[in-house]
């Protein structure tokens, strides 16, 4: 039902964050493509590091819009290592937090390096990261959580949402969840001295306070000790659910349907023999529901995939300020390491409100105004990765043959919001 | 639809500017004409692209289904006082443990309403209202197991369930009462929609002034003012809506509403234009609320939200002064704008907050707090006080006050007697109500 190309774009799109024509044109057939996504570049993009903030004043709010933002929107622009963007964006997702919350740019900065560091790598390492990191455990309130007056948020997300799954656990699994994971803290600056709390560890970075944490026995999922964070990880990860939960949340970032139970019990079953991460990858990609036509377009276009294929097929404003792109999407409710709420990221036809459509079509500020002989000589669909086109589309905006209303609407269209 | 111009986008860079100074500046990208402006439609848990396998859906307690709440033709506008409003200089203790607690920050001069309390000598519209019998105060409004952060408080304020499910209360009644039918029905004025009116099946529109939905292009983009009609040939009129796919029918729903908002707003301008107002603050934002009422945009909820210059730590007398003075003159503009259009009958207005503050003062200002008191006005409210005043004496161990009445009280007594919805179903639990409203 769809041509050889757009099925080739089908791969580009998953597998990367964008539709990237570029890429599309390099490859013949998906297979092609699909060989050439699963190839990781064996030298990746590097964040320029920052010094840790000496204390509450010096800590620079504009390290995100004018630091991080510019250069990761640079990585997925440039096309080079597709898959990566994919699963650095999917564990971003998986992992959310909120700056809302966490309201530190330095943490926030150190929270994207984790998931980037794992990413692609093995997902026992990186839940053992993300769940001691300052910005996770800032944002499910574990900062405030003592031996005392434990804290259940961070405990049942971690449940609920990263590993097992809703339903896997019960409300006293909750309980002593949560007592495992008191005691942990931030290492701040002190308010009115130089110098951070904990003077024997790195400065902002979370650390068990002893004298916080609950040492007594508790009961986890049939599991009992004096357990803390290093066995809450083990325990979590011994469950069948939580590589099944895992997997079938993979599968669906990637194929865009529902895996079928026998599936999802499959990968998750292989996934859970060493949790490393690109097997898994490879696994779902070889399915044939990855390339059926009930997969192409199945989902919606996230604002972060319309920037992505803007900055990939389109020519830039020249005025662009690198930070433009931060503004845009926190304007489409869409700003990266500011999750509307613990699980994530909107998607499906969460993102078809009329703010997020409306306010799209802002995202035009971001291209280069196009004369009309310019305009004439490029496919404004197969700038944006689209390759079958309707023919009521066509018709529609032939009808109004003025530049920029022809790219505006190839924006709005049906065949540019899905993916 | 507002065309771009030389100011606009000198207003776009100083705002984008002003952003990226801060992300706690967010707010300022609202303040441009034609910035803050959003609707949203929270996906159908069930049949959205992805969830989180089981993360949402399953664990939210069902959304009453659409027509289990009767449609009234009455309007709420809730007043969201962010950042914590300091209740006791809002409806003022007239005793002297007041004053030894707050030696930097007690209201000296209260408009006296009776024996006990007082309110801001700012609220001159509000006791004028208390004395006809207008203005409902319930006193020891908070939540069980009091958090002080603002983001945790807030949302459950938002959320009014302690099953929280990313639908906020009023979200729930849409759903239950008109559902996807008046894309009008629930507004936000402010920067963004509110989590309050986050429903499952039922949509939010924010605005932040008279520009309603207007959406913002690049000037290279010719004639953007004819551009919604054109694109929302993608949704072909010939076509029912309900057999439109998913993203035809979100073309066909942004578009009518875009184009209903600007038909009723532009009406609205010199209404606004006359009284003079800053659409940005309070005030602005409560006309702008009376004015939307007034129009035959028809709204059933208001939120007006955005302003979270509550949170007093310091300089609080100049600055909570200011915004009981602001608050004061919008509830004036309201009512003023829909009792000239006869329609006063239909609306009530009520205040909320995430918490309030401490009563112990510290150094001109307030830190965080628990229970506060909160008014609800209108010409069918019962006025008077009701709830309980909690003791100023007897606090909690970190010296703040312990509530007296659970804040879904609040709303269960507002859903119940001002918009007969029957709150059990929509707060999934079951409240005293309070009897604030004449039959």
């Amino acid at each position: 039902m769809y041509s050889e190309r757009e099925r080739t774009a089908h791969v580009i799109r998953r597998l990367g964050l964008g539709s990237n024509p570029r890429l599309v044109a390099e490859h013949s057939d998906p297979a092609s493509a699909i060989a050439a996504m699963l190839d990781l570049p064996f030298d990746q993009a590097q964040l320029p590091q920052v010094d840790p903030p000496a204390d509450w004043d010096s800590v620079d709010y504009s390290l995100l819009g004018e630091h991080l933002m510019p250069w990761w929107m640079d990585v997925i622009g440039s096309g080079e290592q597709p898959l990566i963007e994919r699963l650095v964006w999917f564990w971003h997702d998986h992992f959310a937090i909120s700056g809302e919350k966490a309201d530190n740019s330095y943490i926030l900065l150190k929270h994207h390096e984790t998931i980037r560091a794992h990413a692609t790598g093995n997902f026992r390492a990186m839940l053992s990261a993300v769940i001691s990191d300052a910005a996770m455990l800032w944002y499910l309130d574990a900062i405030e959580s003592t031996a005392e007056t434990p804290n259940e948020n961070l405990g049942r997300e971690l449940m609920e949402l990263h590993t097992l799954g809703v339903g896997n656990y019960t409300e006293e699994d909750v309980k002593e969840i949560s007592r495992a994971l008191t005691g942990w803290v931030i290492n701040e600056p002190h308010w009115e001295e130089p110098g951070f709390q904990y003077d024997y560890a790195p400065p902002w970075v979370a650390l068990l306070d002893p004298e916080r944490h609950d040492t007594g026995t508790k009961t986890l999922l049939g599991n009992s000790g004096t357990l803390g964070l290093a066995d809450v990880v083990e325990i979590l990860l011994d469950r069948p659910e939580t590589g099944r939960h895992v997997a079938a949340k993979l599968y669906k970032e990637i194929i865009g349907l529902d895996a079928p139970p026998a599936t999802a019990q499959r990968l998750g079953k292989k996934f859970a023999e060493t949790y490393d991460i690109m097997p898994l990858v490879r696994e779902i990609v070889a399915d044939p529901a990855f390339l059926s036509d009930e997969a192409i377009r199945a989902k919606v276009r996230s604002p972060l995939e319309k920037v992505a294929t803007i900055l990939q097929g389109l020519p830039l404003a020249e005025d662009n300020d690198p930070s433009s792109v931060h503004w845009i999407l926190n304007k489409l409710n869409y700003l990266p390491l500011h999750a509307p709420n613990p699980a994530g990221f909107p998607s499906g036809e969460g993102l078809l409100d009329p703010a997020r459509l409306l306010g799209s079509f802002e995202l035009l500020y971001l291209v280069r105004n196009l004369d009309d002989e310019e305009v004439a000589a490029i496919d404004v669909f197969e700038a944006l990765g689209v390759y079958d086109v309707s023919t009521e589309t066509r018709a529609l905006i032939d009808r109004f043959p003025r530049p920029g209303l022809q790219l505006g609407l190839a924006f709005g269209s049906p065949e540019f919001m899905v993916v | 639809m507002t065309e771009r111009n030389p100011i606009e986008d000198a207003c776009n860079l100083i705002s984008r500017r002003k952003f990226l100074a801060g992300l706690g500046a967010a707010v300022t990208v609202a303040a441009c004409s034609n910035q803050g402006i959003s609707v949203y439609q929270q996906a159908d848990t069930v049949s959205g692209a992805y969830q989180a396998p089981g993360a949402l859906a399953p664990s939210s307690l069902p959304t009453p289904p659409r027509g289990t709440v009767p449609v009234t033709d009455r309007t709420l506008v809730v007043i969201e006082l962010g950042g914590g409003n300091d209740s006791l200089s809002t409806i003022v203790p007239l005793n002297s443990r007041y004053r030894d607690l707050r030696p930097t920050t007690a209201i000296e001069d209260p408009i006296r309403l009776d024996g006990d309390v007082g309110l801001h000598p700012a609220l001159t519209t509000v006791a004028d209202r208390y004395s006809s019998g207008q203005v409902a105060i319930v006193e020891g409004l908070g939540i069980p197991n009091p958090d002080l952060s603002h983001f945790v408080s807030m949302r459950r304020w938002w959320d009014g369930t302690s099953t929280p499910d990313h639908t906020g209360w009023l979200g729930r009644y849409l759903d239950a009462s008109v559902g996807y039918e008046h894309i009008l029905a629930g507004i936000s004025v402010g920067p963004g929609p509110s989590q309050a009116l986050l429903g499952s099946a039922s949509y939010v529109v924010g605005i932040s002034d008279t520009n309603g939905l207007a959406s913002g292009f690049p000037w290279w983009v010719d004639d953007p003012r004819d551009f919604a009609g054109v694109w929302s040939g993608f949704a072909p009129a010939h076509i029912p809506v309900s057999e439109l796919d998913p993203v035809r029918k979100a073309i066909a729903a942004t578009a009518t509403a875009q184009n209903r908002l600007q038909r009723s707003l532009q009406p609205l301008q010199d209404a606004l234009d006359a009284i003079e107002v800053d659409t940005y603050s309070i005030e602005g934002q409560l006309a702008l609320a009376g004015a939307l009422i007034a129009s035959d945009v028809d709204p059933r909820v208001i939120y007006v939200h955005g302003n979270s210059d509550f949170d007093t730590h310091e300089n609080q007398q100049y600055r909570h002064g200011e915004l009981m003075g602001q608050l004061d003159r919008g509830l004036n503009h309201l009512f003023a704008i829909v009792e000239a259009a006869g329609m006063e009958d239909r609306v009530v207005a009520m205040t909320a907050s995430e918490f309030g503050r401490r009563p112990e003062d510290n150094d001109g200002g307030t830190d965080h707090g628990t229970a506060s008191s909160h008014l609800v006005i209108g010409p069918r409210v019962a006025g008077g006080r009701y709830g309980e005043t909690p003791s100023l004496s007897k606090l909690d161990e970190d010296g703040n006050l312990v509530h007296t009445v659970d804040y879904r009280s609040l709303y269960a007594s507002v859903l119940d007697g001002w918009l007969g919805a029957g709150h059990q179903d929509i707060l999934h639990d079951q409240y005293e109500t309070l009897p604030i409203f004449n039959a």
